[in-house]
């Protein structure tokens, strides 16, 4: 009766309830999406490179230098030279090595030029090597490997020709369609930056920038933009990093990827504390703005106050009716807001992932957002108890 | 029906109440006031003379300052405020100007509203059937769902009447419940209210300024003769 009595007290007010509703709803949609992509987010850095020990580059920070290697973000600010490569490719203590070249792209996608130690070393999440849904990896110079995205996108087949162009534009004024390349694999999805990238021999970049026909041997790159180490033993990894560092050939540095995130979640805590601060005050307001929209009902609520006493309810249910209200509002807030972010997720995935190489899963619902809920209606009822005991005041002086 | 010599339903003595705690005006000041069971009282009062107020006491939402109220054997300050409560929502059926139901629940869910708050410690007593009750009272079945608001003034005023009794109160108390009919309506309106509390054997104070509507009621007082306002 109690619940029966509220929802239609609500229903009756429908333009006020709705207007916190909606408040509320926006609210709380910011607060659980702030909260589900700082978390996403982080764990899709997180399992974007596994396994590798060092990552190699020209000297600069050690964020850029991770986020343009691995995560395809910024631009590199200097190329490496090949023969800096094959000296720490033939140091005793490195398992593999896996040339990086970047600075190409294919209808707004990145091209990474590598070779086939990509395919067999390259690991992401926990520890999972990549996979192909279909073909292969290099067998010619012109092969291309696309990430799932690519070809999802571009709907594209193996055997299909693709042209590169340089830079990393959508579009180019130099395009490179001398050289065609043909598609000898598909990359199974694997919710990192791979999926957008188009995957080609080193070979391959260094003949469409040759611009000529050239023979195999001239082929052999020049410089390439950065490398990832795998050792023997994780014991070496510091000798290694100084050692790379003192190269007195070139300025190079060699990173941790985890210290480099590591350095990363530091600089972002900041931002990430401010948005939470933010998110949680735009949640406060929706909930003061409840609270005021009840207590000023209270007024034109007089004669249904002194009716109720009238029949029979003492002062506490009206407590009880002004709370039970506003956990309603609060409740369907909740669920709305929830579902408004999941439908807006589902809705820009695909938007994000491909400009910020961001995989945000689909479903908001954690722990943590469960704590937000809880929270969420903690904090209602905290609030909504000023108005609840005013309607309280009001059964019991009628005055 | 007449007034049977039994023990006063109502009976207060020594009443003093004031809003303002701190002025020593009482609104009301009543010495004494009494009526019997089974008795048809017309309580005349123009506006401010405290006869809400004095309903109010009489229903155990407010308190005196002083002095001792007892309704069908009880005496209320006496009892803790939550029974105090539960005795209201049993004992005493309530019909008001306006405003006696909540207007956006049905006809059937304001009544099962009333049985809800009654019903807390009187399980063993049987409240009237909803819908005879809504019969009995001419009230057409197609409206036993809508919402309140819908009806009109008249019928909303009968579902008041079966709201007020159907917890079958020892003492019905009516504030000025026809004043906001018309005169055929309120001529109905009375004939339906006095053959329920004929009916149901129930005692009633009926407050109005309407001297007209006093060949209804046994016994006619003035406010203005049960509160001696002033210090």
């Amino acid at each position: 009766m109690l619940i029966k009595l509220a929802t239609k007290s609500l229903l009756d007010r429908k333009s006020s309830v709705l207007l916190s509703c909606i408040a509320m709803t926006i609210s709380i949609f910011v607060l659980l999406g702030v909260e589900h992509i700082r978390k996403e987010s982080k764990e899709s850095f997180s399992s974007t490179i596994s396994g590798a020990d060092l990552i190699v580059g020209a000297r600069s920070g050690q964020l850029n230098l991770l986020l343009y290697s691995v995560f395809r973000l910024g631009a590199p600010v200097n190329n490496i030279s090949w023969r800096s490569y094959q000296e720490v490719s033939s140091n005793s203590s490195v398992a593999w090595t896996i040339p990086l070249s970047l600075g190409d792209s294919h209808k707004g996608f990145r091209v990474l030029g590598t070779n086939n130690d990509y395919f067999k070393h390259f690991q992401y999440g926990k520890k999972t090597p990549l996979s192909f849904e279909q073909g292969g990896q290099f067998k010619e110079t012109y092969d291309v490997v696309l990430g799932s995205e690519v070809a999802a996108r571009l709907n594209y087949q193996i055997g299909d020709p693709i042209v590169l162009s340089h830079g990393i534009g959508e579009t180019s004024f130099t395009i490179h369609d001398k050289h065609p390349f043909a598609i000898s694999g598909l990359l199974m999805p694997t919710g990192t930056p791979v999926d957008q990238t188009v995957h080609v021999k080193l070979e391959g970049i260094e003949a469409i920038h040759q611009d000529g026909k050239a023979s195999e041997l001239e082929l052999q790159p020049e410089s390439i933009t950065a490398f990832i180490v795998g050792l023997k033993s994780r014991v070496a990894t510091f000798r290694l990093q100084r050692e790379i560092s003192e190269t007195q050939s070139e300025p190079l540095m060699a990173i941790l990827p985890g210290v480099a995130l590591s350095e990363l979640w530091r600089m972002l805590a900041f931002l990430e504390d401010t948005l939470r601060l933010i998110s949680s005050m735009v949640f406060v307001a929706a909930l003061l703005g409840l609270a005021a929209m009840m207590a000023s009902t209270i007024r034109e609520r007089k004669h249904e106050i002194h009716l109720l006493r009238i029949l029979g309810a003492p002062p506490s249910f009206l407590f009880i009716l002004f709370q039970v209200e506003a956990l309603l509002i609060s409740i369907t807030s909740l669920l709305a807001g929830s579902a408004l972010l999941a439908i807006s997720l589902v809705a820009s995935q695909k938007q994000i992932s491909a400009q910020l190489g961001l995989h945000l899963g689909a479903n908001p619902f954690s722990l943590s957002s469960v704590v937000i809920g809880v929270s969420v209606i903690a904090a209602t009822m905290i609030v909504a108890s000023l108005p609840a005991l005013q309607a309280y005041k009001q059964a019991k002086t009628l005055s | 029906m007449s007034p049977t010599n039994q023990e006063p339903i109502i009976k207060l003595s020594d009443i003093k109440f004031s809003y303002s705690k701190r002025s020593n005006q009482h609104l009301l000041n009543i010495p004494s006031w009494q009526v019997d069971s089974g008795e048809r009282v017309l309580l005349i009062g123009s506006s401010g003379s405290g006869k809400s107020t004095l309903l109010n006491l009489l229903c155990g939402i407010l308190s005196p300052d002083s002095g001792e109220i007892s309704v069908a054997g009880e005496a209320l300050e006496s009892l803790p405020t939550r029974q105090r409560d539960s005795f209201r929502a049993k004992r005493i059926g309530y019909v008001a100007q306006s405003f006696n139901l909540i207007p956006y629940l049905s006809a059937i869910d304001n009544i099962k509203l009333t049985n809800y708050f009654a019903k807390r410690s009187n399980k063993e007593e049987h409240a009237l059937h909803i819908e005879p009750l809504l019969l009995e009272l001419n009230i057409d079945e197609a409206h036993w769902q809508k919402p309140i608001k819908q009806l009109s003034i008249g019928q909303q005023q009968r579902v008041a009447v079966a709201r007020a009794i159907v917890n079958k109160p020892k003492l019905l108390i009516a504030d000025e419940p026809s004043s906001a009919l018309d005169y055929e309506n309120r001529d109905r309106f009375m004939d339906v209210l006095m053959s329920t509390a004929d009916a149901h054997s129930m005692t009633l104070v009926f407050v109005s300024h309407d001297l007209s509507l006093q060949q209804y009621f046994h016994r006619v007082e003035s406010m203005s003769d049960v509160n001696i306002q002033g210090v």
